[in-house]
Protein backbone atom coordinates (compact mmCIF):
# COMPACT_ATOMS: atom_id res chain seq x y z
CA UNK A 1 0.00 0.00 0.00
CA UNK A 2 2.69 2.41 1.05
CA UNK A 3 4.43 1.63 -2.23
CA UNK A 4 1.51 2.67 -4.41
CA UNK A 5 1.01 5.81 -2.37
CA UNK A 6 4.61 6.75 -2.90
CA UNK A 7 4.32 6.08 -6.60
CA UNK A 8 1.16 8.17 -6.81
CA UNK A 9 2.89 10.95 -4.98
CA UNK A 10 5.88 10.76 -7.29
CA UNK A 11 3.65 10.86 -10.35
CA UNK A 12 1.81 13.85 -8.95
CA UNK A 13 4.98 15.75 -8.14
CA UNK A 14 6.46 14.96 -11.56
CA UNK A 15 3.29 16.17 -13.24
CA UNK A 16 3.23 19.53 -11.49
CA UNK A 17 6.97 19.89 -12.03
CA UNK A 18 6.37 19.34 -15.72
CA UNK A 19 3.61 21.97 -15.70
CA UNK A 20 6.00 24.34 -14.03
CA UNK A 21 8.68 23.75 -16.66
CA UNK A 22 6.10 24.03 -19.41
CA UNK A 23 4.72 27.30 -18.03
CA UNK A 24 8.15 28.84 -17.66
CA UNK A 25 9.27 27.66 -21.09
CA UNK A 26 6.25 29.20 -22.78
CA UNK A 27 6.95 32.48 -21.04
CA UNK A 28 10.62 32.39 -21.95
CA UNK A 29 9.78 31.39 -25.52
CA UNK A 30 7.45 34.36 -25.90
CA UNK A 31 9.97 36.79 -24.50
CA UNK A 32 12.77 35.35 -26.63
CA UNK A 33 10.61 35.46 -29.73
CA UNK A 34 9.72 39.10 -29.12
CA UNK A 35 13.35 39.96 -28.54
CA UNK A 36 14.66 38.10 -31.57
CA UNK A 37 11.96 39.21 -33.96
CA UNK A 38 11.80 42.70 -32.51
CA UNK A 39 15.51 43.43 -32.56
CA UNK A 40 15.61 43.12 -36.33
CA UNK A 41 13.19 46.04 -36.60
CA UNK A 42 14.76 48.29 -34.03
CA UNK A 43 17.33 50.91 -34.89
CA UNK A 44 17.72 54.56 -34.07
CA UNK A 45 15.39 55.61 -36.86
CA UNK A 46 12.67 53.22 -35.66
CA UNK A 47 12.76 54.84 -32.23
CA UNK A 48 12.95 58.45 -33.41
CA UNK A 49 10.97 58.71 -36.65
CA UNK A 50 7.21 58.79 -37.17
CA UNK A 51 5.47 55.96 -38.94
CA UNK A 52 5.12 56.08 -42.72
CA UNK A 53 3.33 54.08 -45.36
CA UNK A 54 0.79 52.65 -42.85
CA UNK A 55 3.49 51.54 -40.48
CA UNK A 56 5.47 49.59 -43.02
CA UNK A 57 8.18 52.24 -42.98
CA UNK A 58 9.46 54.86 -40.59
CA UNK A 59 9.38 54.45 -36.86
CA UNK A 60 7.17 54.63 -33.81
CA UNK A 61 8.15 57.82 -32.05
CA UNK A 62 4.61 59.14 -31.93
CA UNK A 63 3.41 55.84 -30.50
CA UNK A 64 6.06 55.98 -27.78
CA UNK A 65 5.13 59.56 -26.97
CA UNK A 66 1.43 58.75 -27.13
CA UNK A 67 1.78 55.83 -24.73
CA UNK A 68 3.82 57.92 -22.32
CA UNK A 69 1.35 60.80 -22.46
CA UNK A 70 -1.64 58.57 -21.88
CA UNK A 71 0.10 56.75 -19.02
CA UNK A 72 1.17 59.98 -17.32
CA UNK A 73 -2.39 61.22 -17.61
CA UNK A 74 -3.64 57.99 -16.07
CA UNK A 75 -1.15 58.41 -13.21
CA UNK A 76 -2.20 61.99 -12.52
CA UNK A 77 -5.83 60.96 -12.41
CA UNK A 78 -5.59 57.70 -10.48
CA UNK A 79 -2.99 58.59 -7.87
CA UNK A 80 -4.89 61.21 -5.86
CA UNK A 81 -8.11 59.21 -5.99
CA UNK A 82 -6.41 55.99 -4.91
CA UNK A 83 -4.39 57.69 -2.19
CA UNK A 84 -7.47 59.44 -0.86
CA UNK A 85 -9.52 56.25 -0.88
CA UNK A 86 -6.79 54.20 0.78
CA UNK A 87 -6.27 56.78 3.51
CA UNK A 88 -9.97 57.18 4.08
CA UNK A 89 -10.43 53.43 4.34
CA UNK A 90 -7.52 52.80 6.67
CA UNK A 91 -7.65 55.92 8.81
CA UNK A 92 -11.24 57.08 8.96
CA UNK A 93 -13.54 54.21 8.11
CA UNK A 94 -14.04 52.24 11.30
CA UNK A 95 -17.35 50.54 10.57
CA UNK A 96 -16.32 46.93 9.87
CA UNK A 97 -19.24 46.14 7.55
CA UNK A 98 -18.76 49.21 5.37
CA UNK A 99 -15.06 48.39 5.29
CA UNK A 100 -15.86 44.89 4.08
CA UNK A 101 -18.24 46.09 1.42
CA UNK A 102 -15.80 48.62 0.05
CA UNK A 103 -13.01 46.03 0.05
CA UNK A 104 -15.19 43.63 -1.91
CA UNK A 105 -16.10 46.37 -4.36
CA UNK A 106 -12.46 47.15 -4.97
CA UNK A 107 -11.65 43.49 -5.65
CA UNK A 108 -14.64 43.19 -7.96
CA UNK A 109 -13.61 46.33 -9.81
CA UNK A 110 -10.19 44.78 -10.27
CA UNK A 111 -11.78 41.83 -12.04
CA UNK A 112 -13.82 43.84 -14.52
CA UNK A 113 -12.60 43.08 -18.08
CA UNK A 114 -10.80 46.04 -19.56
CA UNK A 115 -13.13 46.23 -22.57
CA UNK A 116 -15.94 47.03 -20.15
CA UNK A 117 -13.96 49.99 -18.88
CA UNK A 118 -13.61 51.03 -22.51
CA UNK A 119 -17.33 50.84 -23.02
CA UNK A 120 -17.98 52.77 -19.84
CA UNK A 121 -15.40 55.34 -20.92
CA UNK A 122 -16.99 55.69 -24.33
CA UNK A 123 -20.33 56.51 -22.81
CA UNK A 124 -19.16 58.52 -19.84
CA UNK A 125 -15.94 60.30 -20.74
CA UNK A 126 -16.15 60.44 -24.53
CA UNK A 127 -19.82 61.30 -24.93
CA UNK A 128 -21.27 62.46 -21.64
CA UNK A 129 -18.29 64.60 -20.63
CA UNK A 130 -17.81 65.49 -24.26
CA UNK A 131 -14.10 64.73 -24.38
CA UNK A 132 -14.44 62.99 -27.73
CA UNK A 133 -11.97 60.37 -28.86
CA UNK A 134 -8.94 61.84 -27.09
CA UNK A 135 -5.92 60.95 -25.02
CA UNK A 136 -7.64 62.60 -22.05
CA UNK A 137 -10.50 60.11 -22.33
CA UNK A 138 -7.93 57.29 -22.62
CA UNK A 139 -6.04 58.51 -19.55
CA UNK A 140 -9.24 58.71 -17.55
CA UNK A 141 -10.31 55.22 -18.62
CA UNK A 142 -6.94 53.61 -17.92
CA UNK A 143 -6.71 55.61 -14.69
CA UNK A 144 -10.11 54.32 -13.60
CA UNK A 145 -9.09 50.81 -14.49
CA UNK A 146 -5.93 50.78 -12.36
CA UNK A 147 -7.37 52.52 -9.30
CA UNK A 148 -8.08 49.20 -7.52
CA UNK A 149 -4.51 47.97 -8.04
CA UNK A 150 -3.09 51.16 -6.58
CA UNK A 151 -5.53 51.25 -3.67
CA UNK A 152 -4.75 47.68 -2.68
CA UNK A 153 -1.01 48.29 -2.81
CA UNK A 154 -1.25 51.47 -0.73
CA UNK A 155 -3.59 49.84 1.77
CA UNK A 156 -1.28 46.86 2.18
CA UNK A 157 1.62 49.20 2.82
CA UNK A 158 -0.35 51.30 5.31
CA UNK A 159 -1.66 48.27 7.14
CA UNK A 160 1.80 46.83 7.50
CA UNK A 161 3.11 49.92 9.30
CA UNK A 162 3.75 48.75 12.86
CA UNK A 163 1.17 50.19 15.25
CA UNK A 164 3.93 51.38 17.55
CA UNK A 165 4.94 54.16 15.14
CA UNK A 166 1.45 55.58 14.99
CA UNK A 167 1.15 55.34 18.74
CA UNK A 168 4.53 56.93 19.32
CA UNK A 169 3.35 59.81 17.12
CA UNK A 170 0.03 60.11 18.90
CA UNK A 171 1.71 59.91 22.29
CA UNK A 172 3.81 62.94 21.37
CA UNK A 173 0.64 64.90 20.79
CA UNK A 174 0.31 64.74 17.02
CA UNK A 175 -3.16 65.26 15.67
CA UNK A 176 -4.72 62.68 13.41
CA UNK A 177 -3.71 64.61 10.30
CA UNK A 178 -0.18 65.06 11.54
CA UNK A 179 0.10 61.33 12.15
CA UNK A 180 -1.10 60.74 8.59
CA UNK A 181 1.36 63.28 7.24
CA UNK A 182 4.42 62.27 9.20
CA UNK A 183 3.93 58.57 9.89
CA UNK A 184 1.36 56.98 7.59
CA UNK A 185 2.33 58.63 4.31
CA UNK A 186 6.11 58.50 4.56
CA UNK A 187 6.10 54.91 5.81
CA UNK A 188 3.78 53.72 3.05
CA UNK A 189 5.40 55.65 0.22
CA UNK A 190 6.96 52.47 -1.19
CA UNK A 191 3.44 51.03 -1.51
CA UNK A 192 2.25 54.15 -3.29
CA UNK A 193 5.07 54.04 -5.82
CA UNK A 194 4.93 50.27 -6.28
CA UNK A 195 1.17 50.26 -6.75
CA UNK A 196 1.31 53.15 -9.16
CA UNK A 197 4.04 51.55 -11.28
CA UNK A 198 2.31 48.17 -11.35
CA UNK A 199 -0.93 49.84 -12.34
CA UNK A 200 0.77 51.91 -15.02
CA UNK A 201 2.60 48.87 -16.36
CA UNK A 202 -0.77 47.27 -16.84
CA UNK A 203 -2.28 50.43 -18.31
CA UNK A 204 0.57 50.85 -20.79
CA UNK A 205 -0.12 47.45 -22.32
CA UNK A 206 -3.89 47.76 -22.64
CA UNK A 207 -5.46 47.93 -26.06
CA UNK A 208 -9.14 47.20 -25.69
CA UNK A 209 -10.28 50.12 -23.53
CA UNK A 210 -8.51 52.78 -25.56
CA UNK A 211 -8.75 51.62 -29.16
CA UNK A 212 -12.15 53.19 -29.68
CA UNK A 213 -11.93 55.98 -27.12
CA UNK A 214 -8.48 57.50 -27.33
CA UNK A 215 -6.47 56.40 -30.29
CA UNK A 216 -6.32 56.62 -34.02
CA UNK A 217 -4.13 54.62 -36.34
CA UNK A 218 -2.24 57.44 -37.93
CA UNK A 219 -2.53 61.03 -38.97
CA UNK A 220 -1.49 62.33 -35.60
CA UNK A 221 2.06 62.93 -34.54
CA UNK A 222 1.79 64.54 -31.13
CA UNK A 223 -1.36 65.68 -29.34
CA UNK A 224 -1.59 69.45 -29.22
CA UNK A 225 -4.67 69.76 -27.04
CA UNK A 226 -6.57 67.84 -24.41
CA UNK A 227 -9.10 66.63 -26.94
CA UNK A 228 -6.64 65.29 -29.50
CA UNK A 229 -6.40 61.54 -29.97
CA UNK A 230 -3.01 59.82 -29.90
CA UNK A 231 -1.41 56.72 -31.31
CA UNK A 232 -0.05 54.25 -28.79
CA UNK A 233 2.24 51.23 -28.80
CA UNK A 234 -0.35 48.50 -28.09
CA UNK A 235 -2.91 49.84 -30.55
CA UNK A 236 -0.15 50.24 -33.14
CA UNK A 237 0.68 46.55 -32.77
CA UNK A 238 -2.99 45.76 -33.27
CA UNK A 239 -3.28 47.80 -36.46
CA UNK A 240 0.00 46.49 -37.85
CA UNK A 241 -1.11 42.90 -37.30
CA UNK A 242 -4.18 43.62 -39.42
CA UNK A 243 -1.76 44.30 -42.25
CA UNK A 244 -0.01 41.00 -41.69
CA UNK A 245 0.19 40.33 -45.41
CA UNK A 246 2.97 42.89 -45.73
CA UNK A 247 6.04 41.24 -44.18
CA UNK A 248 7.73 44.57 -43.28
CA UNK A 249 4.65 45.66 -41.36
CA UNK A 250 4.84 42.49 -39.30
CA UNK A 251 8.50 43.05 -38.53
CA UNK A 252 7.60 46.51 -37.29
CA UNK A 253 4.84 45.03 -35.16
CA UNK A 254 7.45 42.85 -33.45
CA UNK A 255 9.68 45.86 -32.99
CA UNK A 256 6.84 47.79 -31.41
CA UNK A 257 6.08 44.83 -29.16
CA UNK A 258 9.67 44.75 -27.97
CA UNK A 259 9.60 48.45 -27.13
CA UNK A 260 6.32 48.01 -25.25
CA UNK A 261 7.60 44.95 -23.43
CA UNK A 262 10.74 46.79 -22.38
CA UNK A 263 8.71 49.74 -21.12
CA UNK A 264 6.34 47.55 -19.11
CA UNK A 265 9.14 45.36 -17.86
CA UNK A 266 11.11 48.36 -16.67
CA UNK A 267 8.16 49.69 -14.71
CA UNK A 268 7.56 46.30 -13.10
CA UNK A 269 11.20 45.86 -12.20
CA UNK A 270 11.38 49.32 -10.65
CA UNK A 271 8.17 48.56 -8.76
CA UNK A 272 9.58 45.31 -7.40
CA UNK A 273 12.87 46.97 -6.53
CA UNK A 274 11.16 49.74 -4.59
CA UNK A 275 9.00 47.25 -2.76
CA UNK A 276 12.06 45.26 -1.79
CA UNK A 277 14.32 48.18 -1.03
CA UNK A 278 12.03 50.36 1.04
CA UNK A 279 10.46 47.78 3.23
CA UNK A 280 11.60 49.14 6.54
CA UNK A 281 10.27 46.35 8.76
CA UNK B 1 -7.14 73.58 48.39
CA UNK B 2 -5.96 70.00 48.63
CA UNK B 3 -7.56 69.03 45.32
CA UNK B 4 -5.54 71.70 43.55
CA UNK B 5 -2.42 69.68 44.05
CA UNK B 6 -3.83 66.64 42.28
CA UNK B 7 -2.86 66.81 38.66
CA UNK B 8 -4.70 63.63 37.70
CA UNK B 9 -7.67 61.96 39.33
CA UNK B 10 -9.29 58.72 38.26
CA UNK B 11 -12.77 58.36 39.71
CA UNK B 12 -14.79 55.14 39.70
CA UNK B 13 -13.32 54.25 36.36
CA UNK B 14 -14.28 51.09 34.48
CA UNK B 15 -13.08 49.94 31.10
CA UNK B 16 -14.14 47.19 28.75
CA UNK B 17 -12.76 45.68 25.56
CA UNK B 18 -15.87 44.18 24.01
CA UNK B 19 -17.35 41.97 26.70
CA UNK B 20 -14.29 41.70 28.87
CA UNK B 21 -14.25 44.02 31.84
CA UNK B 22 -10.59 44.95 32.24
CA UNK B 23 -10.64 47.86 34.68
CA UNK B 24 -12.99 47.80 37.65
CA UNK B 25 -13.82 50.76 39.85
CA UNK B 26 -10.40 52.33 39.66
CA UNK B 27 -9.76 55.33 41.92
CA UNK B 28 -6.40 57.06 41.78
CA UNK B 29 -4.98 60.45 42.62
CA UNK B 30 -1.67 61.74 41.39
CA UNK B 31 0.11 64.51 43.16
CA UNK B 32 2.05 66.94 41.08
CA UNK B 33 5.78 66.14 40.89
CA UNK B 34 5.39 62.72 42.41
CA UNK B 35 6.17 59.25 41.11
CA UNK B 36 3.39 56.72 41.17
CA UNK B 37 4.49 53.13 40.76
CA UNK B 38 1.93 50.69 39.44
CA UNK B 39 2.62 47.05 40.15
CA UNK B 40 0.60 43.95 39.45
CA UNK B 41 0.73 40.64 37.64
CA UNK B 42 0.66 40.25 33.89
CA UNK B 43 -2.75 40.99 32.40
CA UNK B 44 -3.92 42.91 35.46
CA UNK B 45 -4.60 46.07 33.49
CA UNK B 46 -1.53 48.23 34.12
CA UNK B 47 -0.99 49.13 30.48
CA UNK B 48 -4.70 49.64 29.98
CA UNK B 49 -4.89 52.25 32.76
CA UNK B 50 -2.13 54.27 31.13
CA UNK B 51 -3.71 54.03 27.72
CA UNK B 52 -6.96 55.34 29.21
CA UNK B 53 -5.16 58.31 30.74
CA UNK B 54 -3.96 59.57 27.35
CA UNK B 55 -6.96 58.17 25.48
CA UNK B 56 -4.83 55.91 23.31
CA UNK B 57 -7.54 53.26 23.56
CA UNK B 58 -10.01 55.50 21.77
CA UNK B 59 -9.09 54.12 18.36
CA UNK B 60 -10.08 50.62 19.48
CA UNK B 61 -13.70 50.20 18.43
CA UNK B 62 -14.41 47.64 21.17
CA UNK B 63 -13.24 49.98 23.94
CA UNK B 64 -15.89 51.31 26.33
CA UNK B 65 -15.46 53.17 29.58
CA UNK B 66 -17.42 54.49 32.48
CA UNK B 67 -16.37 56.95 35.16
CA UNK B 68 -14.19 60.03 35.13
CA UNK B 69 -10.59 60.93 34.58
CA UNK B 70 -9.82 64.48 35.64
CA UNK B 71 -6.66 66.10 34.33
CA UNK B 72 -5.87 69.56 35.55
CA UNK B 73 -9.47 70.02 36.67
CA UNK B 74 -11.07 68.87 33.42
CA UNK B 75 -12.69 65.58 32.54
CA UNK B 76 -10.50 64.29 29.71
CA UNK B 77 -13.31 62.40 28.01
CA UNK B 78 -15.75 65.32 28.21
CA UNK B 79 -13.53 68.33 27.62
CA UNK B 80 -13.55 70.31 24.41
CA UNK B 81 -9.80 70.20 24.40
CA UNK B 82 -8.67 68.18 21.36
CA UNK B 83 -7.30 64.80 22.29
CA UNK B 84 -3.88 65.57 20.84
CA UNK B 85 -3.46 68.47 23.25
CA UNK B 86 -4.13 66.06 26.08
CA UNK B 87 -1.54 63.66 24.70
CA UNK B 88 1.03 66.37 24.38
CA UNK B 89 0.64 67.07 28.09
CA UNK B 90 0.58 63.42 29.12
CA UNK B 91 3.57 61.80 27.44
CA UNK B 92 4.08 58.07 27.21
CA UNK B 93 7.10 55.81 27.05
CA UNK B 94 6.53 52.30 25.80
CA UNK B 95 7.89 49.03 27.03
CA UNK B 96 9.96 48.46 23.92
CA UNK B 97 11.66 51.71 22.93
CA UNK B 98 10.03 53.02 19.79
CA UNK B 99 12.41 55.11 17.72
CA UNK B 100 11.33 56.20 14.26
CA UNK B 101 13.42 54.98 11.32
CA UNK B 102 15.17 58.33 11.22
CA UNK B 103 18.34 59.88 12.56
CA UNK B 104 18.78 60.61 16.25
CA UNK B 105 18.19 64.27 15.50
CA UNK B 106 15.21 63.45 13.30
CA UNK B 107 13.67 61.58 16.21
CA UNK B 108 14.32 64.45 18.58
CA UNK B 109 12.66 67.09 16.43
CA UNK B 110 9.74 64.87 15.44
CA UNK B 111 7.39 66.34 18.02
CA UNK B 112 8.77 69.88 17.79
CA UNK B 113 8.36 69.99 14.04
CA UNK B 114 4.85 68.60 13.99
CA UNK B 115 3.51 70.57 16.93
CA UNK B 116 5.18 73.79 15.77
CA UNK B 117 6.15 74.63 19.32
CA UNK B 118 9.01 76.89 18.30
CA UNK B 119 10.93 78.30 15.39
CA UNK B 120 13.15 75.94 13.47
CA UNK B 121 16.22 77.91 14.52
CA UNK B 122 15.45 77.03 18.12
CA UNK B 123 15.36 73.27 17.52
CA UNK B 124 19.05 72.53 18.13
CA UNK B 125 18.97 74.25 21.53
CA UNK B 126 15.81 72.43 22.56
CA UNK B 127 17.20 69.10 21.37
CA UNK B 128 20.40 69.61 23.32
CA UNK B 129 18.49 70.55 26.45
CA UNK B 130 16.24 67.48 26.29
CA UNK B 131 19.14 65.14 25.49
CA UNK B 132 21.06 66.54 28.44
CA UNK B 133 18.06 66.06 30.71
CA UNK B 134 17.96 62.43 29.60
CA UNK B 135 21.74 62.05 30.12
CA UNK B 136 22.20 61.07 26.55
CA UNK B 137 23.81 64.16 25.11
CA UNK B 138 27.46 63.22 25.66
CA UNK B 139 26.93 59.81 24.12
CA UNK B 140 25.27 61.08 20.96
CA UNK B 141 26.48 64.62 20.39
CA UNK B 142 28.92 63.53 17.68
CA UNK B 143 26.50 61.24 15.90
CA UNK B 144 23.21 63.13 15.87
CA UNK B 145 22.71 62.38 12.20
CA UNK B 146 23.21 58.65 12.46
CA UNK B 147 20.25 56.31 12.33
CA UNK B 148 18.64 56.06 15.76
CA UNK B 149 18.54 52.29 15.36
CA UNK B 150 22.32 52.22 15.76
CA UNK B 151 21.92 53.14 19.44
CA UNK B 152 21.82 50.44 22.09
CA UNK B 153 18.37 49.56 23.39
CA UNK B 154 19.08 51.39 26.63
CA UNK B 155 20.15 54.49 24.72
CA UNK B 156 17.06 54.19 22.53
CA UNK B 157 14.87 54.22 25.61
CA UNK B 158 16.61 57.35 26.88
CA UNK B 159 16.17 58.85 23.42
CA UNK B 160 12.43 58.17 23.72
CA UNK B 161 12.39 59.89 27.09
CA UNK B 162 14.32 62.84 25.70
CA UNK B 163 11.97 62.99 22.72
CA UNK B 164 8.98 62.99 25.06
CA UNK B 165 10.55 65.86 27.02
CA UNK B 166 10.86 68.06 23.94
CA UNK B 167 7.12 68.71 23.82
CA UNK B 168 6.99 69.83 27.47
CA UNK B 169 4.58 67.32 28.96
CA UNK B 170 3.31 67.75 32.51
CA UNK B 171 2.93 64.04 33.10
CA UNK B 172 5.06 61.23 31.72
CA UNK B 173 3.81 57.67 31.84
CA UNK B 174 6.26 54.84 31.43
CA UNK B 175 5.13 51.30 30.74
CA UNK B 176 7.76 48.94 32.12
CA UNK B 177 10.47 51.21 30.73
CA UNK B 178 13.35 49.00 31.82
CA UNK B 179 12.00 45.51 31.20
CA UNK B 180 13.83 45.28 27.88
CA UNK B 181 17.07 46.67 29.30
CA UNK B 182 20.27 45.47 30.93
CA UNK B 183 21.05 46.32 34.58
CA UNK B 184 23.33 49.24 33.73
CA UNK B 185 20.74 50.94 31.50
CA UNK B 186 18.10 50.16 34.09
CA UNK B 187 20.05 52.00 36.76
CA UNK B 188 20.57 54.93 34.39
CA UNK B 189 16.85 55.15 33.66
CA UNK B 190 15.87 54.84 37.31
CA UNK B 191 18.22 57.72 38.16
CA UNK B 192 16.72 59.70 35.34
CA UNK B 193 13.18 59.03 36.55
CA UNK B 194 14.07 60.35 40.01
CA UNK B 195 15.55 63.51 38.52
CA UNK B 196 12.57 64.10 36.24
CA UNK B 197 10.33 64.36 39.27
CA UNK B 198 11.30 68.02 39.63
CA UNK B 199 9.92 68.79 36.18
CA UNK B 200 7.04 66.42 35.67
CA UNK B 201 4.66 64.03 37.37
CA UNK B 202 5.46 60.42 36.64
CA UNK B 203 3.60 57.14 36.49
CA UNK B 204 5.79 54.09 36.14
CA UNK B 205 4.44 50.62 35.56
CA UNK B 206 6.78 47.90 36.67
CA UNK B 207 6.86 44.18 37.17
CA UNK B 208 9.77 44.65 39.46
CA UNK B 209 8.88 45.22 43.11
CA UNK B 210 12.41 46.30 43.99
CA UNK B 211 12.22 48.95 41.30
CA UNK B 212 8.98 50.27 42.75
CA UNK B 213 10.69 50.43 46.14
CA UNK B 214 13.56 52.40 44.67
CA UNK B 215 11.68 54.99 42.69
CA UNK B 216 8.02 55.34 43.69
CA UNK B 217 6.48 57.78 46.15
CA UNK B 218 3.08 56.24 45.90
CA UNK B 219 2.47 52.60 45.05
CA UNK B 220 -0.64 51.15 43.45
CA UNK B 221 -1.09 47.41 43.38
CA UNK B 222 -3.64 46.20 40.86
CA UNK B 223 -4.79 42.72 40.15
CA UNK B 224 -7.44 41.49 37.77
CA UNK B 225 -8.41 45.06 36.90
CA UNK B 226 -8.97 46.15 40.49
CA UNK B 227 -6.87 48.29 42.79
CA UNK B 228 -6.16 45.89 45.61
CA UNK B 229 -4.23 48.36 47.69
CA UNK B 230 -2.43 51.67 47.31
CA UNK B 231 -0.51 53.96 49.55
CA UNK B 232 2.61 55.87 50.37
CA UNK B 233 5.62 53.73 49.51
CA UNK B 234 7.04 53.01 52.95
CA UNK B 235 3.64 52.39 54.42
CA UNK B 236 2.76 50.15 51.48
CA UNK B 237 5.83 47.98 51.70
CA UNK B 238 6.37 47.82 55.46
CA UNK B 239 2.80 47.63 56.53
CA UNK B 240 0.53 46.27 53.80
CA UNK B 241 -3.08 45.88 54.85
CA UNK B 242 -4.30 43.15 52.55
CA UNK B 243 -3.25 39.53 52.45
CA UNK B 244 -2.95 39.64 48.65
CA UNK B 245 -0.55 42.55 48.88
CA UNK B 246 1.65 40.76 51.42
CA UNK B 247 1.67 37.71 49.21
CA UNK B 248 2.51 39.74 46.12
CA UNK B 249 5.31 41.67 47.80
CA UNK B 250 6.81 38.42 48.99
CA UNK B 251 6.30 36.15 46.01
CA UNK B 252 5.26 38.45 43.14
CA UNK B 253 2.23 36.29 42.83
CA UNK B 254 -1.42 36.97 43.24
CA UNK B 255 -4.37 34.67 43.76
CA UNK B 256 -7.02 37.13 42.70
CA UNK B 257 -7.51 35.78 39.18
N1 LIG C 1 -6.81 45.87 22.72
C1 LIG C 1 -7.31 44.94 23.54
N2 LIG C 1 -8.38 44.21 23.19
C2 LIG C 1 -8.89 43.28 24.02
N3 LIG C 1 -8.41 43.00 25.23
C3 LIG C 1 -7.34 43.69 25.66
C4 LIG C 1 -6.73 44.70 24.83
N4 LIG C 1 -5.69 45.22 25.51
C5 LIG C 1 -5.65 44.57 26.68
N5 LIG C 1 -6.64 43.65 26.78
C6 LIG C 1 -6.91 42.78 27.93
O1 LIG C 1 -7.00 43.58 29.08
C7 LIG C 1 -6.37 42.96 30.18
C8 LIG C 1 -5.32 43.87 30.74
O2 LIG C 1 -4.27 43.99 29.83
P1 LIG C 1 -3.03 44.94 30.06
O3 LIG C 1 -2.24 44.94 28.82
O4 LIG C 1 -3.50 46.24 30.57
O5 LIG C 1 -2.26 44.15 31.20
P2 LIG C 1 -0.88 44.50 31.87
O6 LIG C 1 -1.12 44.60 33.33
O7 LIG C 1 -0.25 45.66 31.21
O8 LIG C 1 -0.05 43.18 31.58
P3 LIG C 1 1.52 43.01 31.29
O9 LIG C 1 2.19 43.10 32.61
O10 LIG C 1 1.62 41.64 30.72
O11 LIG C 1 1.93 44.07 30.34
C9 LIG C 1 -5.82 41.65 29.67
O12 LIG C 1 -6.73 40.64 30.04
C10 LIG C 1 -5.77 41.82 28.19
O13 LIG C 1 -5.99 40.59 27.56
MG1 LIG D 1 1.48 45.89 29.99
Amino acid sequence: MAGTREVKEQVFISTIALMNVLGCSILIAIILLVIIEGLSAIDLEFLTAPAENFGAEGGIVSQIVGSIVIVIGAALFSLPISLGTAIYQTEFLSHPQIKNISNTLIYLLNGVPSIVFGLFGLIFYVHLLGLGVSWTAGSLILGTMIIPTIIVSIKNAIESIPVKYREAGKALGLSKWKVIGSVVLPYSLHGVVTGLLMGLARAAGETAPIMFTATVFSGILFPSSFTDPVTTLPTHILYLSFEATNPQTLVNAWGTALVLLTLVFLMSVIALYIRWRYKKW
Amino acid sequence: MVTNMKILQVINFNAWFGESHVLKDINLELEENSITGIIGPSGSGKTTIMRCLNRLNDSNSTYKYDGKIIFDGEDIYETKMPVHHLRQQIGMIFQVPCVFPKSIYGNMIFGLKNLKLMKKSEFPGAVEKALKAAHLFDEVKDRLHEDAKTLSVGQQQRLCIARALTVNPRVIMMDEPTSALDPKSTTAIEKLILELKDKVTLIVVTHNIEQAKRIADHVVFICDGRVVEQGEKNEFFTNPKKEETKEYIKWTRCECE
